[in-house]
Formats: structure tokens, C-alpha cells, sequence
């Protein structure tokens, strides 16, 4: 095993690799930019070097500055974490150049699957089903001519994108040449690469994934899938696993294809491929992200499995920890993504200190995250500060403990979805699963919270009164007979 | 009536008296009357309290001027300004900088016209052989500096104007 | 200790005569200090208003906190002074609760003259301050006042107890460490300048407040200067020039809420540790005393039905229960605190005296505070009682009510006369607050005994001068002195000159007692220290 490793993030995922990489005895090494040198992740860390850059976010992609660290602390490994460089090929490779094991699969790996066109490819080569699509050449008038003989609606995205930049979904004809246009200049902006591609949108679909590990040599074993439709302009909100309301025959053929797909590219480590599943029951490949991914903790919870630990030990003995027959499924887990921002307030990201951070504490509740009390959330950073994995006997207890569990959380000081989360767990379609990628639009209506009534509203301020100082001595502390004899006027 | 608690919660003003203290308290609050009793600290920011019959927990946090609050499954943040603040920003704000005593001027930090942040350095004078930074009182925008580098003033000197408040 | 048994039939037609009349009398209090406290011509009510200051009674309101009493003294000062023209004697004084903490308020009415001090006035704040001298509470100054009322400069300038008593009252408060607020709202002229200047803390509104030996037509007169009040000493001139005060502030919110903060900062009191008990609403409805008090000064009636309505769970520990039974002597709670109660039934005989000295001793070794409630004609007269000594005990009873050093308090609940008065604790002796109810009535003798006397000694004297009896001059002689004696012997005359702390409604005398007893544990016990009891 490794004596050391540098994790190359911030916040939850870099507390969680760390947290493992402790259990197993390895020395870690922090990198932080300087709003981050008091952040849980760096108090973690056994050592932690400062990465100079004009935004925190350039700091945390400084490839060069990064590799300098590891050599100065003799980094054995590195792990990536998810977004920033984890998918990033000539930092994996240069990575590797430098003798440090990079904790993820091979640099021609990330590059095949980081491309949504030639992995498309190459998914349909290895006979994994993907939607019809076309892609963007040179010749724009093809494109536009054989977009519309896929029919629609069709989905426009960049070939290089992600995180649900660049894109879009076209319904009509009509307007196909003016969307594919401003595509390809977002795609231009947000990636440096204009190309696009559109595939038949599905309309309601659900995003089931199915998490993988590979040796490098073929052997590929999974870890089953997770549900991710609960999003909102294509960010997660809720994961669960297992997938709710899919046949046993439906998830053996998704994991199947997953198993194949990974298998062809002789798959090393940890990764996620992504398929949509229409209404209908076909599915398609959608992508595969060569990390760790941010839901992992429901399968971890549910296949009582270390992650972190297989990629660990993936890395170190280029062998696979553990044998498809001993990965079951059990219980159901599911993970609600804690959010700095104003639900009401089309879900603007919320900056502010978190005066108070009260987290429940149960063997079935696990809350990552990377803040602490009294720690400033700025704009510079991703909003989610964390995520609350709650596990059940079966999706309903896990539902009800998820519910309750947000209860009696308490973020105070600035914004967050928590209440939000809630009402999503308490809406009928969510409970009767109902689900798809649809569905918070769907649902929008009973999701935000009415507005208060007077009587609420003079509730939320008396009770505001009770938390005072000042007004708690007024009426707890007046002397006796006076705090008896009350309001009274010699007549 | 002894002068109400001020919040605002969602741009709504609530005003909230206490009634009466004993055997339980009834507090007013925009009309409704509530009876509040068995108040009970659990830690040094959690409390439990009845409120008309029903238990609640309350998580608590405060800023300068923002009051965060917990309870029954929901989070809200009211605005609240103790007696004191509330009077003073109904009365009038100081727009001149005037010189607490004689000295001279060391340097100025900024011209008319500069938008200034409170508690930014104005000016750094020297007086009874001490160097002080004369700091901007709040946001503003700069109307007049009335003094230059190295020339002396008076007590009461206007040094700095700034332009009225919006 | 044993409930009181009441033996009153509220169904007889005595107490209904009774109570008719005397809640016919609480309503007439209630409504004299209703226009005492409120009634004002309306352009004295526009004058303040224009002015951006807060009525008197306002400015009260916003300084307390939330939910507690204020007991009012002497509402009703000055109501046959001066043809009404100063109600209240122009100020408003009692005692509140500021933070949680008991303090005195002392408050200039500016809406009556401008807050001018007449005689009164001066003797109702004396009084004020001498309660806060006797009882170490602090207090609160809320100054607003024209100064005194030069027209009737003799009676409130030169004396001993007159206005320079004020400032000695207020110096030695400060050297006793009892602390003291002063909130400006208006003018502190000439000796009012004082006020301010001898508190600890000060608090001045720009704009209207001033503090100045000598206001601007005086200072014209004397050096020719023509200055405005604020420049000669407004609120920037004070807090930045002379330190005269301590905390500008721009509105009369803003000095109130200053002044709260203020007191917050003060130390807790540290009171003396009275027993307390659990608290128990009495037995008996205090609405009954209305039918329990007679409509005739002369009629008496069982005060410890009186006691059954003010104390705990109407419960009492009689002492000597078979031994001088005209005297009534005990110990019960009010609001929980253990007080030790003398009240009358009937004249002082020897026993009575003697019982309740013995009590009063009692009390003082117990530290108890002494409450009386008097009903009292005077000691009983004639030789028989002459020989027994009765001289001899009514000194013994004035020499332990003096030497005690537990706090006394009295209600005179009907009749206050001659030495009865003496051996009851009145005014002259101290009691840390004296009220009276409204059927009171209080004299050197009853009226128609000083009429009867006066004609009498007029007979005599036409007799020794060998003129006719003319009946009619006799009459005259009777019926100018019960008038007289009437007018100067009702409740109201009494409170108007300041013999006691206040008329008070006789429902609202446990309220009005327990504050009382709590107000005067933050004064320390003294030593007791008796004289010599000729035995």
C-alpha cells in the first residue's frame, strides 16, 4: 500500500479520500488556496502546501504547481477527486511522468471517454446501444439536414462539455439552425472546442448509472447502479440506489452493458457510465466519467463497500479487491446534495458564514462535507457544501429517515436547499417513484414553500424575540412580585 | 407601552411586545397573542420552548443586524435592529469629518469624486505626536477633501465632506 | 398558620350600604387622578407636540419594561393647591421596574407650566428622593422643567427642606453609592441644572435639551450675551465641550433607549434576604372591602377582615390573640414576603399599647418589616387609665416603632387621629411609605370634637366676660370650625399637602404593599437601638 498521497481537491471529496486514506494508514497531503487555509480539508491532512493563483479556482488547476507539491512532499499517489482536474488527461499524464500513481484509469482512457463524440464511437462499436445522433463537421448544412432526419425533439450538446454547459433542447425544425449556432459559440467560450453533436432527446428519462471498477486488463466488476433523475438543468439534487422500480432483467442488461463497455476499453480503477432510460424501457449510453463520482456514497452504503479503499487498492496492486459474487445489493440509501443557495430565489448561490452547523448523528446517516462551523461560504466555489446519505431497510424507511435526518440538520447563517431537499422527499411522485429527469419542474408548484401566513409570520418573529438576549431577560428574568403582579397602574 | 422588539422577515414588519411575564408569558406579536412557557436552553444556541400548547426546538444564530432561526422543519432569517441602532439611523448621519484636535496632515488617501468603503483610510494625520488614520464612517462617495499633505488645521477643522446618503 | 374565618354576610344591608359607597368613592378617586394625570389644555399638548418631545407619561411608558407594575406616589399632590393650577404638583414620582432592576422614576410634567417647580412640587420630589435615600434604590431623573415657580419663590427657595434640599439629597445618594440616571428632554435652569450634573449617569437630546445655570433671558439680563438655549447649553455643548453630560441623543427614543442600556450596565441589587415564601392569592376577594369599610368616620369595624383580604391565603398568626384585643398584632406574607402586622380595633388601651410594643420588638429580632394599618381615634382617655399609666405606654410603643431598624410601612385604611396617629406610625415616624385610602380621614381630633371643644371654650369665655350666651355665635363657632376641620381633615387634603405617599384604591393595597416591602429590601438592616422604655 502506499505510505502517502497527495488528494489534488478541496472540500467533502478531499476530506472523504482522506478520511480512508487514514483508515488505511497512509500519510496525506493537502493542497489549498489561500480562503482555504482553514478549511476542514487542510486540518485533515497529515501535511498541506499552499498553491498560489489569482482565483481559488486557478489554484486548484495549476497542474505544474500541484506536481511541484507532490514531488517536494514525495507523494506516492495522487487522487483527483471529481471536477477541477480529475478528468483532465495531460494532468493524469503528467502525473504519471513524474513516478506518482495517479488514482484513476489510463491517460488514453480519460481521453477516450472525455470526448462525447469518439466515446459515442466507441460505444457503438462495442454494441452498447446509444441514442440516434449526428455530429457536428465541418459541414454545418449536413449536420442541420441530418439533426432533422433524427427527428424531434433533439438534444444539443458540445462534444467537449459537461455540467450541462452548452445545452440545449430543440423541439421544432424551426428554430434548429439558431440553437445549433448559439451551441457551438457556448461550446467555442466554455470549452475551447466548438464541436457539437444532436441526439434524440428522450422526453421524461431517467439517469441510471452504473458504477464499475477494472484491473487495466479486461476484468471488469460492478457495484450495480444508482438513479439519478432528480436534477435541475441537468445538476443532480437526489441520488439513490438501488434504482426504484426497475425489473430485475432491466438492471442485469444495463449493468451488462456497462460491465462490456468498460471491459473493451480495458477499464482501470473506479468509473461511472451513464445511460438515459426512456418510458419505454430501451436505454442508451450517455457517458462514461473516469472518477469517482459525487453520489458514490449510496453504493457504498448499500454494497457496504470502501470506494475509495478499491481505487486504493486498484492503484497499488493493479488487481480488482473484490469478486462480482461478493458485491451485493442490500437496504436502499439515499443521498440528498446540501447546496449554499436561495430555492426561492430561482436557486441563486448563497455566500455567508455558517454561524451554526448542527449535523444528526445515527449509524444509518452520513453527512460529508467539507465545512465546519464558523467557516465563510464565498461565491468562489461549487455551491455544495455537502452531502446527507441516509440508509433504510427499504426505500421507504430510507425516505423517512432522509426526512427526518434533514430535520434535524441545521445549516444557519446563510441559505441552503435543506427545507427544499425535504419537500422533494415528502412529494407524493417522489414517494410513489414517479420519477424522471423531469420531475422538479414537474413538481415545482408543491416544492416551494407557500408563503407564510400572518399567523406564521408572527410565530417566526415571537419566537425570533425568544432567541434574544434582551428580550429573554425581559421576560424570564423580572423580579418577583413584580413579574406577578404584572401590568398594573395604582388606578 | 414600553417600546416594541423590531423584525422584518420577507420585507414584512413585525412588532413584538412582551405582555406579561408570570405564571407564563403571553407576547403580542402584529395582532396575535401567543402564550409561551417551559423555555429550556439545550446548548449555548438551541432551545426548546411551548408556544400555544405545542413543543418547539429552536436553532438560533445572530448577526449584526440578521437574526437566523430553525425551527418546525423550516429556516428563516429576520432582520432586527436594537433600540439604540434603530434610533440612531432615523437620526442624522455625519457627512463632515471634522478634526478631533489641531495637528497636520500626513497624507491624503483619496480625492472627490472616489467611492470609499467604511472603514477605509481616508486621511493619516499627526497630532500630540501621534500618527492617526482617519477612516471613512461608512460606504460612501467622497464630495471634498478640504486639506493637503503637510498643511496644518485647526480643532473642528472640516477635513473631509461626504456626499448624502441615497 | 390558620386561614382568617370571615364572619362578614356580604348579603346585609350594611355592606351594601357600605360598598355603594365606598366604590362610589374608588370611582371618584379613580377619576380625580384620571384628569390629574391626563387633562391638560390642548395647547399645552400642541406646545409639546410641536416642540418633538414626548408627553411625560410617555416617555414613563417607554422607559419600563414590558409586563410590570409602576406604583404611582401622590397622584393627587397638590389637588386643593394653588386652584388646581399644578396637578400633581407638576411632576410624576414612584417607583418601576428598568432592566429588571427597581428604580425611583423622578419625572418633570412639562405639560403642566412648563414643568414649573411650585412649593409642592419641591416637596414632592424632596419626598421622592428621600424614599430613594431611605430605601437605596436608584434613580431614573427625567428632566424637563422651567425651574421654580418665581411667583411663589418664598415657600420654595429658602428652607431646609425646600429646593436645595434636592441636591443634598441627590449629593448624598452619590456618597452613599445609590446610583443616579438624569435623561434630558427639556430645560435644567438654574438649580435644575443640578439634577444632571449631580447624577452619575446623563443623557441629553439635541435639539431640546439644555442645561444652564441661568436660561437666556437671564443672561441677557445680567451680561447683555444674546444666546439661544441650545448654544448656551444644548446637547453638543455638554457632551463634547464641557462634559457636563455624558451620551448625546437624537430623539427622546433614543435617550430612553440609551437610558435602559445604561441601567443594564449597573450592578444587581444586593437585597437583604427576607424570608419568602411560595406565593398565595388570598382567600377572600379584596372587592369585599368595599362593604367591609363603614360609611361614618365613627363606625368601627374588624380590621382583621381588612388583613383576611390583603395577606396570603387570607392566613394569619395572631400574637396574643386573648391580650389587648384593640390592637391586633401578627404575622402573615404578602406576595410571599413575611411581614409582621399591627392594625386597630378600637382605642389604645394600656394592654394594646404594651402588646404592641412588645410585637414591634418581636419583629425587629426577626427582622421582619412592620406593617400598620390604622383605624385609630386615640389612646382611651380618664383617670382610671391616667393611673394605669396609659402615658407611660403610649411612649413605650413610639419608642420601639423609633428604634426599630426593619422597614415600616402604613396604610391608613380610615381614621388617623392625635397620638393614635403617633403610636400607629405615621408620617413623622418614618414609615418608608405611608398610603391612605380614600374614607381617610386624619386630625389632631375628630371635627365634631374640635367643634363641640371650640364652642365650648368659646361658652366659657363669654361666661368668664359676663356677656350673654348668643346661641347663634355658639353655632357659628361649631359649624366654621367642623367645616374647617372637614376640609382640612378629608384624604384628599391630606395627599394634596403631601402627609402621606398617595391616596390608594383599598383593592389595590396588596399590589401597592408588596412592591413596597420588595422596594425597601435594598436598603441594609440598621442596629437596633432602643431608647429608654419607662416601664
Amino acid at each position: 500500500m502506499f505510505k502517502s498521497i497527495l488528494i489534488a481537491n478541496r472540500g467533502e471529496i478531499a476530506c472523504r479520500v482522506i478520511r480512508t486514506a487514514k483508515e488505511l494508514g497512509i500519510e496525506t497531503i493537502a493542497v489549498y488556496h489561500h480562503v482555504d487555509r482553514m478549511a476542514p480539508h487542510v486540518k485533515a491532512a497529515d501535511k498541506s502546501v499552499e498553491l498560489l493563483g489569482d482565483t481559488p479556482t486557478a489554484a486548484y488547476l495549476d497542474i505544474e504547481q500541484i506536481i511541484k507539491a507532490a514531488n517536494e512532499t514525495e507523494a506516492q499517489c495522487l487522487h483527483p477527486g471529481y471536477g477541477f482536474l480529475s478528468e483532465n488527461a495531460a494532468f493524469a499524464e503528467a502525473v504519471e511522468k513524474n513516478n506518482i500513481v495517479f488514482i484513476g484509469p489510463q491517460t488514453e482512457v480519460i481521453k477516450l471517454m472525455g470526448d462525447k463524440i469518439i466515446s459515442r464511437e466507441f460505444a457503438k462499436k462495442a454494441g452498447i446501444p446509444i441514442a440516434p445522433s449526428v455530429t457536428q463537421t465541418d459541414d454545418l448544412s449536413k449536420f442541420l439536414k441530418e439533426a432533422e432526419k433524427i427527428g424531434f425533439p433533439l438534444l444539443i450538446k458540445a462534444s467537449a462539455g459537461g455540467g450541462g454547459k452548452g445545452m440545449s433542447i430543440v423541439r421544432e425544425a424551426g428554430s434548429l439552425e439558431k440553437q445549433a449556432k448559439i451551441a457551438m459559440s457556448e461550446a467555442e467560450r466554455y470549452f475551447a472546442d466548438s464541436r457539437i453533436y444532436a441526439e434524440l432527446y428522450v422526453e421524461s428519462p431517467r439517469h441510471i448509472e452504473v458504477q464499475i471498477l477494472g484491473d487495466g486488463k479486461g476484468n471488469i466488476v460492478h457495484a450495480y447502479e444508482r438513479e439519478c433523475s432528480i436534477q435541475r438543468r441537468f445538476q443532480k439534487v437526489i441520488e439513490e440506489s438501488p434504482a426504484p422500480a426497475l425489473s430485475v432483467e432491466l438492471r442485469d442488461q444495463i449493468c451488462t452493458a456497462a460491465v462490456d463497455l468498460a471491459s473493451k476499453a480495458k477499464y482501470l480503477n473506479a468509473g461511472t457510465v451513464e445511460f438515459i432510460l426512456s418510458p419505454d424501457g430501451s436505454f442508451y449510453f450517455l457517458e462514461m466519467n473516469t472518477r469517482l463520482q459525487v453520489e458514490h456514497p449510496v453504493t457504498e452504503m448499500v454494497c457496504s463497500l470502501d470506494l475509495v479503499e478499491a481505487q486504493l487498492h486498484i492503484a497499488d496492486s493493479k488487481t480488482l479487491p473484490y469478486r462480482q459474487s461478493e458485491i451485493k445489493q442490500s437496504g436502499h440509501a439515499i443521498e440528498c446534495r446540501i447546496c449554499c443557495e436561495e430555492p426561492h430565489n430561482d436557486f441563486r448561490p448563497a455566500t455567508g458564514d455558517v454561524k451554526i452547523l448542527s449535523v444528526p448523528e445515527a449509524s444509518d446517516i452520513r453527512f460529508d462535507s467539507g465545512i465546519s462551523q464558523g467557516q465563510t461560504i464565498s461565491a468562489a466555489f461549487d455551491s455544495m457544501i455537502g452531502k446527507l446519505i441516509c440508509f433504510g431497510e427499504d426505500r421507504e424507511a430510507a425516505i423517512s429517515n432522509a426526512i427526518a435526518a434533514l430535520n434535524d440538520l441545521v445549516i444557519l447563517g446563510v441559505s441552503s436547499n435543506i427545507d427544499y431537499l425535504g419537500q422533494i422527499l415528502e412529494a407524493t411522485d417522489f414517494k410513489e417513484m414517479i420519477i424522471d429527469t423531469g420531475f422538479l419542474e414537474k413538481n415545482k408548484a408543491n416544492l416551494l414553500f407557500k408563503a407564510l401566513s400572518e399567523k406564521e409570520i408572527s410565530t417566526v418573529a415571537t419566537i425570533a424575540a425568544m432567541s434574544l438576549k434582551d428580550f429573554r431577560a425581559l421576560a424570564l428574568e423580572t423580579p418577583e412580585p413584580y413579574a406577578s403582579i404584572g401590568t398594573w397602574r395604582n388606578l | 407601552m414600553a417600546q416594541p422588539f423590531n423584525f422584518s422577515l420577507d420585507e414584512k414588519s413585525i412588532e413584538v411586545s412582551l405582555i406579561k411575564c408570570s405564571p407564563v408569558l403571553e407576547i403580542l406579536s402584529n395582532g396575535f397573542t401567543f402564550k409561551v412557557s417551559s423555555v429550556a436552553q439545550v446548548s449555548s444556541h438551541c432551545f426548546t420552548l411551548i408556544v400555544d400548547g405545542k413543543k418547539k426546538t429552536v436553532w438560533w444564530a445572530r448577526d449584526d443586524d440578521a437574526i437566523y432561526i430553525r425551527f418546525d422543519g423550516r429556516t428563516h432569517t429576520l432582520s432586527y435592529q436594537d433600540a439604540i441602532s434603530v434610533s440612531q439611523q432615523a437620526g442624522v448621519s455625519d457627512n463632515v469629518i471634522k478634526a478631533d484636535m489641531p495637528g497636520i496632515v500626513v497624507k491624503t488617501n483619496c480625492n472627490a469624486g472616489d467611492s470609499v468603503k467604511l472603514g477605509d483610510v481616508l486621511i493619516v494625520i499627526e497630532s500630540m505626536k501621534m500618527q492617526i488614520s482617519i477612516v471613512a464612517p461608512r460606504d460612501g462617495v467622497i464630495k471634498e477633501v478640504n486639506i493637503t499633505a503637510n498643511t496644518s488645521f485647526e480643532k473642528n477643522a472640516e477635513l473631509i465632506s461626504l456626499e448624502e446618503e441615497e | 398558620m390558620a386561614r382568617i374565618k370571615s364572619l362578614i354576610q356580604t348579603g346585609s344591608i350594611e355592606f351594601q350600604e357600605n360598598y355603594r359607597h365606598n366604590k362610589g368613592l374608588a370611582e371618584e378617586l379613580k377619576l380625580k387622578q384620571k384628569k390629574a394625570r391626563y387633562d391638560r389644555p390642548q395647547k399645552d399638548i400642541d406646545r409639546l407636540a410641536g416642540h418633538g418631545k414626548m408627553m411625560p407619561r410617555e416617555r414613563i411608558e417607554k422607559l419600563l419594561d414590558p409586563g410590570t407594575p409602576f406604583l404611582e406616589f401622590s397622584t393627587l399632590a397638590a389637588n386643593m393647591a394653588y386652584e388646581g393650577d399644578s396637578p400633581s404638583a407638576s411632576c410624576i414620582t414612584g417607583i418601576g421596574i428598568v432592566n429588571g432592576k427597581e428604580v425611583i422614576i423622578n419625572a418633570n410634567d412639562s405639560s403642566v407650566k412648563g414643568g414649573a417647580w411650585y412649593p409642592l412640587t419641591v416637596k414632592k420630589i424632596v419626598r421622592v428622593l428621600d424614599i430613594a435615600i431611605e430605601n437605596r434604590l436608584p434613580i431614573i431623573h427625567l428632566c424637563d422643567s422651567a425651574g421654580g415657580f418665581l411667583p411663589l419663590q418664598s415657600e420654595l427657595f429658602p428652607d431646609k427642606y425646600m429646593a436645595g434640599r434636592m441636591f443634598r439629597n441627590q449629593s448624598t445618594l452619590s456618597k452613599m453609592n445609590v446610583k443616579q440616571l438624569a435623561l434630558v428632554f427639556g430645560h435644567c435652569t438654574a438649580g435644575g441644572a443640578y439634577v444632571p450634573a449631580l447624577s452619575d449617569y446623563s443623557v441629553i437630546v439635541r435639539g431640546t435639551g439644555a442645561v444652564f445655570l441661568a436660561g437666556p433671558p437671564l443672561v441677557k439680563a445680567a451680561t447683555g450675551e444674546i444666546v439661544t438655549a441650545d448654544e448656551l447649553g444644548g446637547c453638543d455643548l455638554h457632551t463634547q465641550v464641557s462634559g457636563t453630560c455624558d451620551y448625546p441623543a437624537d430623539s427622546e427614543e433614543e435617550a430612553i433607549a440609551i437610558g435602559r442600556e445604561i441601567v443594564e450596565q449597573w450592578e444587581s441589587p444586593k437585597k437583604w434576604p427576607l424570608q419568602k415564601d411560595e406565593v398565595e392569592e388570598p382567600f377572600y376577594s379584596a372587592d369585599d372591602l368595599y362593604g367591609i369599610i363603614p360609611t361614618d368616620i365613627k363606625k368601627s369595624f374588624d380590621m382583621k377582615e381588612v388583613i383576611a383580604r390583603v395577606v396570603d391565603g387570607s392566613r394569619f398568626h395572631e400574637y396574643q390573640p386573648a391580650y389587648g384585643t384593640t390592637l391586633v398584632c401578627g404575622y402573615a406574607n404578602i406576595w410571599g414576603y413575611k411581614v409582621g402586622i399591627l392594625a386597630n380595633n378600637g382605642v389604645l388601651f394600656n394592654e394594646s399599647a404594651l402588646k404592641g410594643a412588645h410585637f414591634i420588638e418581636l419583629c425587629n429580632q426577626n427582622n421582619t418589616p412592620i406593617l400598620f394599618m390604622q383605624n385609630i381615634t386615640g389612646f382611651m382617655v380618664g383617670r382610671e387609665y391616667e393611673a394605669k399609666g396609659i402615658s407611660k405606654d403610649g411612649a413605650k410603643l413610639i419608642q420601639a416603632i423609633v428604634g426599630s431598624h426593619v422597614p415600616k410601612l402604613t396604610v391608613m385604611c380610615h381614621g388617623s387621629f392625635g397620638a393614635g396617629n403617633y403610636g400607629m406610625c405615621g408620617r413623622a415616624y418614618d414609615p418608608r411609605l405611608i398610603f391612605s385610602w380614600p374614607n381617610h380621614q386624619i386630625g389632631i381630633m375628630g371635627g365634631e370634637q374640635a367643634a363641640k371643644t371650640l364652642a365650648e371654650v368659646k361658652l366659657r369665655q363669654l361666661e368668664r366676660r359676663g356677656e350673654t350666651v348668643d346661641q347663634a355665635e355658639l353655632d357659628k363657632v361649631y359649624h366654621e370650625t367642623l367645616e374647617a376641620y372637614q376640609h382640612q381633615m378629608s384624604a384628599y387634603y391630606a395627599t394634596s399637602e403631601l402627609w402621606d405617599d398617595g391616596i390608594i384604591d383599598p383593592t389595590d393595597t396588596r399590589n401597592v404593599l408588596g412592591i413596597a416591602i420588595s422596594a425597601s429590601l435594598n436598603a441594609p438592616l440598621g442596629e437596633p437601638g432602643y431608647g429608654i422604655f419607662r416601664f
